[in-house]
């Protein structure tokens, strides 16, 4: 059995803050900024970076091999390339 | 001689014998790790859909005071879930969906700290933090079905269905119901595993097993749930 992130258990609160900041943030963002791309980007960025410390530090990601971690955000990345080609390509294909 | 050698160590390798861990993980929290990925996968299918028709319907533009719905806007979502529980007549836009979101948090929250005690085979704080991530499971599932039904109600006598809905296109309540239903069924299959693997943490068998990774396999999962969660906000509520 692989007991490898038993060393590392203990929860880091800075974390835990970190994400409540950023929760803070982002409904800030969507509630106080006037709508358009900079908005838009603005969230998803921040949402990303909250993802992160969720996967990285809650999800103990950070504890895994590089290899396992390859794995999973390469794919990943993928995903965020996709979304950006088909967001812009909604733009190109507007119906108005 | 030294080729029965080579093949004994590459069958060891593919077999994933006790000895063996590919990418220095146990089998079962690998596969957790790659169903997770295949999940994000559809999520990401549904979401990059609604980024696409989001995108093709023009947002609104103007003063807040003269915003109306129309079937040829996208609707603002902070127009749109403007409801709280108890709290007749009074707008707070975002708001519920920004408890859920602390409910939801807390709930990964106590998953960690199952996860931790765990690992300190501490077997009563375990079920403990189970109990915890449980009830807020259920709470959060509890919040999203109010939700729905508020939606549903619609404005002016006009209800949201698959066919219709008085937001905006028809398209935007079919992929909310869609988006947040599979979430939904996700949190509630999140609770029936946390149910069985409390259970088993009950009778002992992970105290007998010598090692509680099962907490942290179903943790994982709850964790994918709340993270799952993030983008299903941004999209569907912030942006």
């Amino acid at each position: 059995m692989n007991h490898s992130s038993s060393e590392h258990s203990t929860t880091n609160w800075n974390v835990v803050f970190l994400i409540l900041a950023l929760i803070a943030v982002v409904f800030g963002l969507a509630l106080f900024i006037p709508g358009g791309a900079l908005k838009t980007v603005l969230i998803v960025s921040v949402s990303a970076v909250w993802a992160f410390f969720l996967l990285n530090d809650l999800m103990h990601l950070k504890f895994e091999s590089k290899t396992l971690k390859l794995s999973l955000s390469l794919p990943i990345i993928f995903l965020f390339w996709l979304l950006g080609v088909l967001f812009l390509s909604a733009i190109f294909y507007s119906f108005h | 001689m030294s080729s029965i050698t080579i093949s004994k160590s590459i069958k060891n390798v593919w077999d994933g014998g006790e000895d063996v861990l590919p990418m220095n993980a146990s089998y079962g929290k690998l596969m957790m790790w790659f169903f997770l990925l295949s999940d994000a996968f559809t999520f990401a299918g549904l979401l990059i859909t609604y980024g696409f028709f989001r995108m093709k319907y023009p947002s609104f533009e103007g003063a807040l005071e003269s915003y109306a719905f129309s079937p040829d806007v996208w609707p603002l979502a902070s127009k749109v879930f403007t409801h709280f529980p108890l709290l007749h007549g009074v707008e707070i836009p975002l708001g519920f969906v920004a408890l859920m979101t602390l409910i939801l948090i807390s709930s990964s929250l106590t998953t960690v700290m199952a996860v931790e005690a765990g690992k300190k085979m501490n077997k009563g704080s375990v079920e403990k933090w189970m109990i915890a991530t449980i009830v807020g499971g259920i709470i959060f599932l509890s919040c999203m079905g109010w939700e729905w039904s508020v939606f549903i109600e619609g404005i002016n006598g006009v209800k949201a269905t698959m066919s219709g809905n008085p937001y905006g296109p028809t398209i935007f309540a079919n992929l909310f119901f869609i988006i947040t239903g599979f979430h939904g069924l996700h949190v509630f299959s999140g609770i029936v595993l946390n149910i069985i693997v409390f259970y088993n943490v009950s009778i002992g068998t992970y105290e007998r097993r010598g090692h509680y990774e099962m907490v942290e396999k179903v943790g994982l999962y709850w964790h994918f749930v709340d993270l799952v969660w993030v983008f299903v906000l941004t999209f569907l509520y912030l942006i």
